[in-house]
């Protein structure tokens, strides 16, 4: 049951908020990222591929690994790793591996495949997470360049949607810390299936489904396999991230298991009613805004040394 | 009568990096509960006592945040979570829920 409604989810997303309406814009780059909630996406995308009639998915998929370690053993682990994945799933389409420190490419690129691209670019990239002295602002500016970092490599690709692995607990936590830092206005696209930014669209088709749902169902199919474990990167201790985390822990633990949901479909209400007339967008993390960045942006700005920022805000 | 049964102990998503085989056929105390099970594990079938965080907690009376455990692929939360008695053949499994590449 919970296979179908996997599905499901996935063919409610695509028809609902009608993004495949152009018969002409079915390629879709379909994120990677070695959780288990990354296996679970890739699956169901693969299952519903091979499935006929009305059933069958209408996307023509490229699949992007995308990868966060920066040791390069680590990095040759995922690519071995890799290679057996792609063996089991979509082993027709397109693979492509790349570092998150592509968003530090200041033009489009040609992507190869069987390397992880982007690598060189590491220390640039740990030079510009470095020097932002809050850890709160540097977790975020992690997320945000991981989100400029897949807009850079579909615009490479030509490619304008871009499916992403986020579930309801990543795009719970998600939702309490963007609050609290101030983009409150934007939560509905930030935590909802469409996030639609210009040219560019962010598609996430489990933003609806637990982690405790996708681990169960992996287990029993025998898809956490294909999983790529990592040992998880440690949260900095005094942190807006870490606290929401605790939060979020500490409610669950006391059996509150609905917060995420209540979080969720709260956020999903919320939309920004003095959004800019213009549409204009901050240029680092594409919240709509009236100036170049907007206030949380100019904060990280703010708490990083050098102009490390505005390279990306040229 | 034996005073132990036979149970198997199944670790995915992670967890197995943690231990000494994805799925090991035990024999444990009969009429052990799920919280017994918990210390077996710790005291004999984790090799990686310095990430055991990440499986259990300090003192072995509950599981990590963001592990889930199932008895027979039933979600021990639907059963009577750390109070369910084990029997004999039952499969337990550790899911965990680490972080990819």
């Amino acid at each position: 049951m919970l296979h179908s409604n996997g599905q499901k989810q996935i063919q409610i997303s695509a028809q609902q908020e009608k993004i495949y309406k152009d018969a002409d814009a079915r390629e879709t780059l379909i994120v990677y990222d070695g959780t288990p909630s990354g296996a679970f996406l890739l699956s169901q995308i693969d299952d519903a591929l091979k499935q006929i009639t009305y059933k069958r998915l209408m996307v023509k998929p490229t699949v992007l690994v995308m990868v966060s370690v920066t040791d390069p053993m680590e990095i040759q682990l995922v690519l071995d790793r890799v290679k057996e994945i792609k063996s089991v799933f979509l082993e027709s389409v397109n693979w492509i591996t790349a570092h998150i420190a592509c968003c530090m490419y200041t033009e489009s690129k040609v992507f190869l495949e069987d390397v992880c691209n982007g690598a060189e670019l590491i220390p640039e990239y740990n030079d510009v997470i470095s020097s932002c002295s809050i850890p709160t602002y540097q977790k975020e500016l992690e997320r945000v360049l991981k989100e400029k970092c897949l807009q850079m490599i579909a615009n490479s690709l030509s490619i304008s949607k871009c499916m992403v692995p986020d579930d309801a607990d990543d795009l719970g936590r998600l939702a309490i810390d963007q609050l609290c830092l101030g983009r409150g206005g934007s939560l509905s696209a930030l935590v909802t299936v469409l996030d639609k930014r210009d040219d560019f669209m962010l598609i996430r088709p489990l933003c609806d489904v637990s982690k405790k749902e996708i681990s169960i169902y992996n287990h029993l199919c025998g898809i956490d396999e294909h999983c790529i474990p990592i040992a998880q990167t440690k949260i900095e201790t005094k942190s807006v991230q870490s606290l929401t985390d605790s939060f979020i822990r500490t409610l669950e633990n006391e059996k509150f298991y609905s917060t995420i949901n209540t979080v969720l479909s709260t956020a999903s209400k919320i939309h920004n009613t003095n959004s800019s007339k213009e549409g204009s967008r901050c240029l680092l993390c594409f919240v709509e805004t009236a100036d170049t960045l907007c206030k949380t942006c100019l904060a990280i700005q703010r708490a990083c040394t050098g102009d490390k920022i505005g390279r990306f805000v040229r | 009568m034996s005073n132990t049964i036979p149970v198997t102990i199944d670790f995915s998503g992670g967890a197995e990096f943690l231990v000494k085989a994805k799925a090991q056929k035990v024999q444990i105390p009969a009429k052990s509960t799920l919280r017994d099970v918990l210390k077996f594990v710790r005291d004999n079938l984790v090799t990686d006592v310095h990430r055991i965080n990440m499986l259990l907690s300090d003192d072995a009376s509950e599981v990590a945040h963001g592990v889930i455990t199932l008895i027979n692929d039933t979600d021990t939360g639907l059963l009577s979570e750390y109070d369910t008695v084990i029997e004999a053949g039952d499969t337990i499994t550790f899911v965990s829920t680490l972080h990819g590449g």
